[in-house]
């Protein structure tokens, strides 16, 4: 008892009492150094985090936010690249946007998501989405404004801005309200009080102090799962929120479905950047795509016309360019070229500044995109004539399954943005920034309406549960590293996940993703001092982008089709008798349960397709929603 | 190139000290000091903290700043084209190259 007492003494005189306290005589380890209790606790920094703490807020709720990074400057929010929009008939009669093309009505927002999802839109989402936006995306415009950030607007009801000008529009929408905000935490668990979600556990990536959240309900809003090599997108991308979700019990689909974009490969600086977006709908910038050979890839003419006006581009140059790299004709890493070689100098040196000064200089500083030198990759351009351009995972339709009130499948757990799924299907051609918008600003309403005179229970042996879990990194002596661990999941998923897939290829990825999950239950750290340990919190992530990929090339091998952003080399046809379905998993009793479901019809009758050639499909089917708004220059 | 990288843990060091890595680069591979830092971390030593969670990895964040050769700069878009020392952008060291 003394010994103890004394050894408690000697801690804190270093400092350390918050590490160690005596219990009972007995010195034991302290396994949460804080508790914060809320009534509505919203997970994430992003546009879904934020929105939902000001809907729960505004409904008079206590509400909590916290992000892994800085909320308004983490998640994929800051990786925005391009816009938002909404349809240009409210631009113009509600907001008086005279500009605006009033013809582009909501009914034909809601029948062009659902069309370019290949019909497995939830449809009461998609109503959701195309209902409440206008409101959002207008207040947002107005945040920017009061926030001096620049958002541009062009046809038909589209604003042009960066990540970072979002992010800076979040943050002050938010200071108007009462919420208090935690950065620099990373969520490891969820609480659960019987079947009711009733709280998280996270640790604060700084000090490594362990943190107990009470909440009456939580709102995910976490962004989505990137399992590859190449990225384009934040490095918080690792289905943290997903995968908890689901090891509460929570329902997950469509995680077959990632959607890829043009990304540069090279020069290495500006690796992961998708300027090469800006190529493709620019009507001024020209360039032959072409196969490690220097063959030209050619996409059908009816093709370009559409891959020029609508976001659908990205569905037309997965196919075209995945089948170079699939038949062996791309690059040592998976890429094409673009190539400017019958171009003089002064011709690629007309081009950029063209695009710099008519598009990027709107929105960035002269010359650049983001942080990005676009004069030096210019350079490049013009010394070797060609440049390698991948296809990058920008985003993730599958996730946590919501309704159109963004309740998940479990009680006291709601979802909003990227980590939800149902508003786009298998293929999203609509913007992803509305939808973190108007479904977190809906979840938090949601969220704040259930806990109103709900009672909670504090989940302390769980939460003491989850910690134990947590620090036993620090104990593990023999095992794999979680920068060996990531490595592992990028080598699989680039191997049998990527563009074109095949059963075979999956089986082997599950078996590969299934042996390296159980190499991981004992990884290793080489610091065992918890001040910013990246590895831990690495070895954290990494379970759960594992969790991810592995659902995710499930779904895949289900799926014996092609639709939207899920292509098969062996099942080239969108099968439309066997897969107008979404695959969903759950656990059950510890075991990966799967199902299917019948997406919701509330306006659009899903035409009787049969087979169909994937192409014949993207032709014959009126889609791609035209939103490129370079097109009225053309 | 070399690369002359500050340390520190408050919890086990007394004082701060440098630990020099060797990476197999030259000018040609275009390097930044982000992609430095993950060499190091990556091949030679995970225990090197440096800013890594939510890095946007374009200029974006404003969040990996250090001091490179005594001046400010973001680790993700400054080129390396020489041996350099890095260094925490502050002197509020929480640990290696991380500062409150
Ligand atoms: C390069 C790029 C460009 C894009 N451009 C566009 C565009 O022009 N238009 C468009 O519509 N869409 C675009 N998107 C997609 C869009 O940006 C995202 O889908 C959207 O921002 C997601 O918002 P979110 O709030 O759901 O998630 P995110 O913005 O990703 O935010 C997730 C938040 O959760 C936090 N978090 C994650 N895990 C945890 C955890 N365990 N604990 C606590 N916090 C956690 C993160 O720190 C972050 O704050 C682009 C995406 C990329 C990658
Ligand atoms: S990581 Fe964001 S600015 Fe460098």
């Amino acid at each position: 008892m003394l010994l103890a007492k004394q050894i408690a003494g000697f801690l804190s005189k270093t400092g350390k009492d918050d590490l160690y306290k005596v219990e009972k005589g007995v010195l034991v380890k302290v396994l949460l150094n804080k508790v914060v209790n809320t009534e509505v606790l919203a997970i994430g920094g992003g546009g879904a985090g934020v929105t939902a703490a000001i809907g729960a807020a505004r409904k008079g709720a206590q509400v909590t936010l916290v992000s892994k990074g800085k909320v308004g400057n983490s998640g994929n929010t800051i990786m925005i690249g391009g816009s938002y929009a909404m349809d240009g008939h409210s631009a113009y009669y509600k907001f008086g946007i005279k500009e605006a093309d009033k013809e582009l009505t909501k009914d034909i927002l809601f029948n062009q998501i659902v069309r370019d999802s290949f019909y497995l839109s939830e449809q009461d989402i998609v109503e959701q989405f195309v209902e409440e936006s206008p409101d959002i995306i207008y207040e947002v415009k107005q945040w920017a404004d009061q926030a001096g950030q620049k958002f541009i607007f062009r046809k038909p009801a589209t604003w042009n801005m960066s990540g970072n000008a979002m992010g800076k529009a979040l943050q002050h929408g938010l200071k108007q309200e009462d919420v208090e905000i935690i950065e620099d935490v990373i969520i490891v668990d969820l609480l659960k009080d019987g079947d009711k979600v009733c709280g998280a556990v996270g640790i604060d990536i700084y000090s490594g102090e362990i943190i107990q959240f009470n909440a009456k309900a939580v709102v995910m809003g976490t962004g989505g799962y990137q399992p590859f090599t190449l990225k384009n997108t934040n490095s918080d991308m690792t289905g943290d929120g997903v995968a908890m979700a689901f090891r509460a019990g929570a329902q997950l689909a469509d995680m077959e479905f990632l959607l890829y974009l043009v990304t540069c490969l090279e020069p290495n600086e500006v690796k992961g950047s998708i300027l090469p977006v800006f190529f493709v709908f620019n009507p001024n910038f020209k360039y032959r795509v072409t196969d490690a050979n220097g063959d030209e890839i050619v996409i059908p003419k009816e093709l370009k016309e559409i891959e020029v006006k609508s976001e659908l581009g990205k569905l037309i140059e997965l196919y075209y360019y995945g089948k170079c790299v699939l038949e062996g004709r791309g690059t040592e890493d998976d890429g094409v070229y673009f190539d400017f070689s019958d171009m003089s100098e002064d011709e690629i040196d007309d081009m950029f500044e063209d695009l710099i000064k008519s598009f990027l200089t709107e929105v960035y500083k002269d010359g650049f995109y983001h942080g990005d030198d676009v004069r030096a990759y210019k350079e490049f351009c013009k010394k070797h004539k060609r440049v390698k351009i991948g296809l990058g995972n920008e985003y993730t339709h599958g996730g946590i399954v919501i309704n159109e009130k963004m309740e998940s499948s479990i009680e006291g757990l709601y979802a909003a943005g990227e980590c939800s799924s149902g508003a786009f299907g298998s293929n999203r051609v609509a913007d992803a920034v509305v939808e973190m918008l108007v479904q977190g600003i809906r979840a938090g309403k949601s969220a704040a309406e259930y806990s109103k005179n709900k009672e909670v229970n504090p989940c302390n042996k769980m939460a003491q549960e989850i910690a134990k879990e947590t620090l036993r990194y620090f104990e593990n002596k023999k095992g794999i590293s979680a920068v060996e661990a990531n490595l592992e999941i990028e080598r699989i998923s680039d191997k049998g996940l990527s563009f074109f897939r095949t059963e075979e290829g999956l089986d082997q990825a599950i078996a590969e993703y299934q042996q390296l999950e159980e190499k991981m239950n004992n990884m290793v750290l080489k610091s065992k001092s918890r001040l910013y340990n990246y590895e831990w919190i690495q070895a954290i992530q990494a379970k759960n982008r594992l969790l991810c990929a592995k659902l995710s090339a499930i779904m895949a091998k289900e799926r014996k089709e092609s639709r939207g952003m899920h292509l098969r080399a062996d099942y080239p046809l969108v099968d439309d008798d066997n897969f107008l379905i979404r695959h969903i998993a759950e656990l059950r009793n510890g075991v990966i349960n799967l199902s299917t479901k019948k997406p919701k019809v509330t306006k659009l009758e899903i035409p009787k397709g049969g087979k169909t050639e994937y192409i014949d499909y993207i032709l014959n089917n009126e889609m791609g929603l035209e939103n490129i708004s370079y097109e009225e220059e053309r | 190139m070399k690369f002359e990288v500050f340390r520190f843990n408050p919890e086990v060091d007394d004082k701060p000290y440098y630990q020099s890595f060797d990476l197999d680069i030259t000018k040609e591979d275009r390097f930044t000091v982000m992609d430095v830092l993950n060499a190091i971390y990556t091949s030679h030593d995970s225990s090197l903290s440096f800013f890594s969670h939510s890095v946007c990895n374009h200029g974006i964040c404003g969040r990996c700043s250090v001091k490179v050769n005594g001046k400010v700069k973001l680790a993700c878009t400054f080129m390396v084209e020489e041996d350099l020392v890095i260094e925490p952008r502050t002197n509020r060291v929480v640990k290696d190259l991380i500062v409150r």
